[in-house]
């Protein structure tokens, strides 16, 4: 038996994944919570096999920072990051801080049961790549590496010189990963394109 | 010369110093004086920074003034190095494009940074702005589906068809009443959390006990919610505790609050490992403050600053 720990703070999501895990043998809802930081304590009581951890969660939590100290403090729980939101740094993210999958709530055909039973099975499992999402008149998938991180940047509202300072490249560089960026997307302005990609989801840069 | 005659005046410097100074330039260490002493007279002012930034990459002393005719003028005093003697030189120039230029982008200047806060808190608020959005658009759709049912339900009693319809008048109010159910209570979410963290209190053998006044504001609630979780965690883990006590009240800057536990703890001080680090720097960022008192156990005072670090700036 695997004792789950859900971590989601959708209440639709939340009753559907309660439903499925209550309607299967091999698993027991140990709790069921909204907030990702309130995870971290549920797992000292060193009951918690298996975490299904939503990333956006109660409060402004991010589910893959509470990941990340949980692995840090026990590597024997597995954790499935899910989401339904598109952003294209947290799959990175999640392999980065040892979580040992990756579910998307609303992309792809995986079931979440099956997703769980492989990674109890010692397994990691990862979707192919995160979904493609128009940005104005470009996908996501023809952005590039260095052009997401300009964006994530700008989301966060800083100025050329400070972006130019986060990622150590110059200010004319930003200026002309920007420029690239409002002609690929048909963007009129920088706070057109930023409002763009957090109101698509493919920068959360909170989370 | 050493004694200040001019060794030499031109037609337009004699002119200004006539209109700013009364008269004409008979000695030029008291002309500068008068003109560093004066702000205004006979219809000419002084000029206030901010008015010609670039000016500042030379040397010498600069002064500036607007004179009746609407031009700005720039003076600087420097000193000239001969061969054999040190001369002063005063020199004039006529500045009013360029400050007309530069208050223009200080101007400029300040509405794009202006513009940039906004920009900030737009994009800070954007997740929460949309998820009140879609909230409402269900609110808007279950008040319509309320309305028709009502007015479908009083054409069936006014036409006397009530029995033949009621099937599908009870299907449309239940759907109704079933949506309705469904909407999120917004208000109520800072109540679950709260007996969230009762929850996974309980799950690790802790008891919490808040008391006294939660502060009002949600953002405050949320960083005293993150305290009460770092120490509930290190009450556990290092102390073996099983009660949390919160007690909070209101003080003359805002709130006050202590959290204690009655673990086994004779320490008289404690290393502050990440997580208080963390929670430290997360206060200090909003404006609250964060001590540890270990002389009984181990009690976290915090502060909590009035309507939170941001009040001043809302509606900007």
């Amino acid at each position: 038996m695997t004792n789950i720990l859900l971590v989601e703070d959708s209440k639709i999501s939340r009753e559907t994944i309660e439903s499925r895990i209550s309607r299967s043998p091999n698993y027991l809802l140990l709790a069921s919570i909204e907030n990702a930081a309130n995870a971290e304590i549920a797992c000292l009581n060193g009951k918690v096999d298996l975490i299904l951890m939503d990333v956006c969660t109660a409060d402004g939590e991010s589910g893959l920072k509470a990941a990340a100290n949980i692995k840090k403090r026990d590597a024997n729980i597995k954790i499935i990051i899910m989401t339904s939101m598109p952003e294209h740094s947290f799959l990175q993210r999640a392999k980065d801080c040892g979580c040992d999958g990756f579910w998307y709530k609303e992309y792809g055909d995986e079931d979440l049961l099956d997703v769980c039973a492989r990674v109890m099975r010692g397994e990691t499992v990862w979707p192919s790549g995160t979904p493609p999402i128009s940005l104005g008149g470009a996908c996501s998938l023809d952005l590039t590496e260095r052009e997401l991180a300009v964006l994530r940047e700008l989301a966060m509202g800083k100025k050329y010189e400070e972006i130019a300072e986060t990622l150590g490249i110059s200010a004319n560089t930003v200026k002309y990963h920007i420029k690239n960026l409002l002609q690929k997307t048909g963007c009129r302005s920088t706070l057109q394109l930023a409002v763009e990609v957090v109101d698509k989801k493919l920068i959360l840069p909170k989370y | 010369m050493p004694d200040g005659r001019p060794v030499l005046v031109n037609r337009q410097m004699n002119r200004l110093a006539v209109q700013l100074t009364g008269h004409t330039v008979l000695d030029a260490e008291t002309t500068w004086n008068e003109l560093r002493n004066l702000t205004s007279f006979n219809g000419c002012s002084r000029l206030e920074k901010p008015w010609t930034e670039t000016a500042e990459e030379k040397p010498g002393e600069l002064l500036g003034f607007s004179l009746p005719d609407g031009t700005m003028w720039q003076f600087r005093r420097e000193m000239l190095k001969g061969d054999h003697q040190t001369y002063l030189q005063i020199e004039a120039a006529d500045v009013t494009e360029m400050f007309r230029l530069s208050k223009e982008l200080y101007e400029n200047n300040r509405r794009l940074q202006a513009l940039h806060e906004r920009q900030k808190v737009l994009l800070s608020n954007i997740a929460q702005i949309n998820r009140e959005k879609e909230l409402l658009s269900v609110k808007m759709r279950v008040h319509d589906e309320f309305g028709q049912c009502l007015l479908a339900t009083s054409q069936s009693l006014r036409g006397g068809t009530l029995a033949q319809d009621d099937a599908e008048l009870a299907k449309g109010w239940a759907d109704a009443v079933r949506d309705f159910t469904n909407i999120p209570l917004e208000d109520s979410a800072d109540g679950r959390q709260q007996a969230e963290l009762e929850q996974v209190a309980s799950m690790i053998g802790c008891r919490l006990e808040f008391s006294g006044a939660l502060p009002d504001r949600t953002g405050t609630r949320r960083l005293l919610y993150a305290a009460v979780r770092e120490a509930l965690t290190n009450a556990v883990r290092h102390a073996g505790a099983d009660v949390l006590s919160v007690r909070v009240r209101r003080s003359a800057g805002g709130y006050h609050a202590e959290i204690s536990d009655n673990g086994r703890s004779d320490v008289s001080s404690i290393r502050e490992g990440d997580g208080l680090r963390n929670l430290r720097s997360r206060l200090e960022q909003e404006g609250a403050t964060l001590e540890i008192d270990c002389r009984q156990g181990v009690v976290l005072i915090l502060e909590f600053p009035e309507g939170g670090k941001d009040e001043g700036k809302r509606g900007t």
